[in-house]
């Protein structure tokens, strides 16, 4: 296993298109790094940089400790897992894992050990006979780790490997990969657009926004204390509400007439927006009944331990996870509470603290 | 090789498919074809022109077919297949003393003129290819049955599929 070092990676592609913009980050060896944002921010681009599938068009790449930004893919020893499996479909599933050891002339018999002990970790012993077309989507999946797993390379990335899942199974595939990095203690890159991957997997995340890196932090850090307005949209499920607030004193009047209290801390920390405009994000989760604010209720998702609340406040949107079941009607009025604000610079939109 | 170089070794027969038996049959029939095209391409008066020949153009698509499913067979680890392969490694060698020796033997005449059918030449070359073709018939046969006794063998010990 690795370290892995990415300093000011730059991907401009022949149209003049620039699809990363100076991404820099140091990865412990062992640690598992989730890159994560929307379609189009870059993240999928990164990682082939890293695997040297596209040309790093400037910026230094080092595995390590060796600077790989000009190697050829074969020789920077990572293994890659795709979205699509990329399993050869005339081939057992132990030929699949068995082949890149196989192309390397290895000792038949270290290639058999290596094979079963992959095989046994992600109990596939008893599908080694049969081809891909016989497997399910996890289960080809696997097939495509453990045909990384074989190699022991410095580094494993995933690209999006839970996207071709159905929604029960990329949960268990997704414990399984933590697993497997638990138990082989490698340094892995993941790629992913959905949040709650990232969230679960990650040692630190990577979120990314229009080939700009926007914050990186544990996921705890993610959520708790986001770096901007779209790293605070883009993490937690349902997403922050927003909204436009003026600073007035103690208080903050939201736009359409509503003012919501605030503690002495934020008081503070506001003290040098009195009188400005500031972006007011609220989690749906940290909203309860109480009675600072009247939401008009259009709809309630009822979820068992919780309901979704979805109404409106002074003509916003706002949705709100309560943790009881609910069975508001479309129209009743209900006040609520915030219980933690996060506070976004209206122009910059970065986080105030 | 230590007993465990030796067990792994038939541990990994379970997965791996026997492609030297198969190989070989391949190469069985590349010389079958080498050796009809030889006899067919023999152009000596109307000495073929009879039933034999006719059975033996038929004698060659079976051994095509029959060859071709015995290196799947054999691929697989088919005692059944290992054995047939012998047996059609055999018939290749006794195909010598039929069509290669008769026509070697006879002498027929053209415009009053006596000619040999297959001269020594060509006689040399049929008889390699056709031995060819058998040995590897009963090489592929033989290694084939070997290996699916070890491999046999291997299951019933360990109880393993």
């Amino acid at each position: 296993m690795a370290s892995l070092s990415l300093k000011n990676l730059n991907k401009i592609y022949d149209n003049n298109v620039q699809a990363v913009f100076d991404f820099n980050i140091d990865i412990n060896d062992g640690e598992l790094i989730v890159l994560v944002g929307p379609s189009g921010c870059g993240k999928s681009t990164t990682l082939r940089m890293v695997a040297g599938l596209e040309d790093i068009s400037s910026g230094t790449l080092i595995i390590d400790g060796k600077d790989v930004t000009k190697m050829p893919p074969k020789d920077r020893d990572i293994a890659m897992v795709f979205q699509n499996y990329a399993l050869y479909a005339h081939m057992t599933v132990y030929e699949n894992m068995a082949f890149s050891l196989t192309l390397l002339h290895e000792n038949p018999n270290v290639i058999h050990e290596k094979v079963m002990a992959a095989a046994e970790i992600l109990g596939l012993t008893d599908q080694l006979n049969k081809k891909p077309k016989q497997l399910s989507g996890g289960q080809r999946q696997r097939v495509a780790m453990g045909r990384a797993i074989v190699r022991t390379p410095k580094v494993f990335l995933f690209d999006e490997p839970l996207s071709n899942l159905d929604a029960k199974l990329r949960g268990a595939t997704r414990r399984e990969i933590l697993l497997l990095h638990k138990r082989l203690g490698a340094t892995m890159l993941y790629v992913t657009h959905d949040q709650t991957e990232a969230l679960t997997l990650a040692d630190r995340i990577v979120c990314m926004s229009m080939g700009y890196v926007q914050q990186i932090g544990t996921p705890l850090e993610l959520y708790d204390t986001p770096a901007n307005v779209f790293v605070a949209s883009f993490i937690g499920l349902p997403p922050m509400n927003f909204f436009d607030a003026t600073v007035c004193g103690g208080k903050l009047l939201l736009d359409g007439g509503a003012s919501v209290s605030l503690s002495d801390e934020e008081a503070k920390l506001l003290s040098s927006y009195d009188g400005k405009m500031i972006t007011l994000g609220v989690r749906p989760e940290n909203i309860t009944i109480g009675d600072d604010v009247k939401v008009k209720v259009n709809n309630c998702e009822n979820l068992g331990q919780t309901t979704l609340v979805h109404g409106t406040m002074n003509g916003h949107k706002i949705t709100a996870k309560l943790r009881e079941w609910c069975n508001y009607k479309h129209g009743e009025e209900i006040t609520v509470s915030f219980n933690r604000k996060h506070f976004f610079d209206k122009e910059t939109t970065n986080a105030i603290r | 090789m230590t007993n465990d170089a030796n067990r792994t070794k038939k541990d990994r027969m379970r997965f791996t498919k026997n492609t030297v038996s198969s190989t070989l049959c391949y190469i069985a029939i590349l010389f079958n074809v080498l050796y009809f095209v030889n006899i067919y391409s023999s152009d000596v008066g109307d000495y073929f022109y009879n039933i034999n020949i006719g059975m033996s153009v038929i004698y060659n698509l079976l051994f095509l077919l029959f060859t071709f499913l015995c290196s799947e067979g054999v691929k697989n680890y088919s005692k059944g297949y290992s054995i047939f392969t012998i047996i059609i490694g055999a018939l290749q060698i006794v195909r010598i003393f039929e069509i290669p020796m008769k026509a070697h033997n006879a002498i027929i005449s053209l415009n009053k003129v006596d000619v040999q059918v297959m001269d020594d030449a060509q006689f040399t070359t049929v008889v390699i290819f056709l031995v060819i073709s058998a040995a590897c018939c009963l090489t592929a046969g033989v290694i084939g049955l070997v290996k699916t006794t070890i491999l046999e063998n291997y299951k019933k010990e360990t109880g393993l599929n």
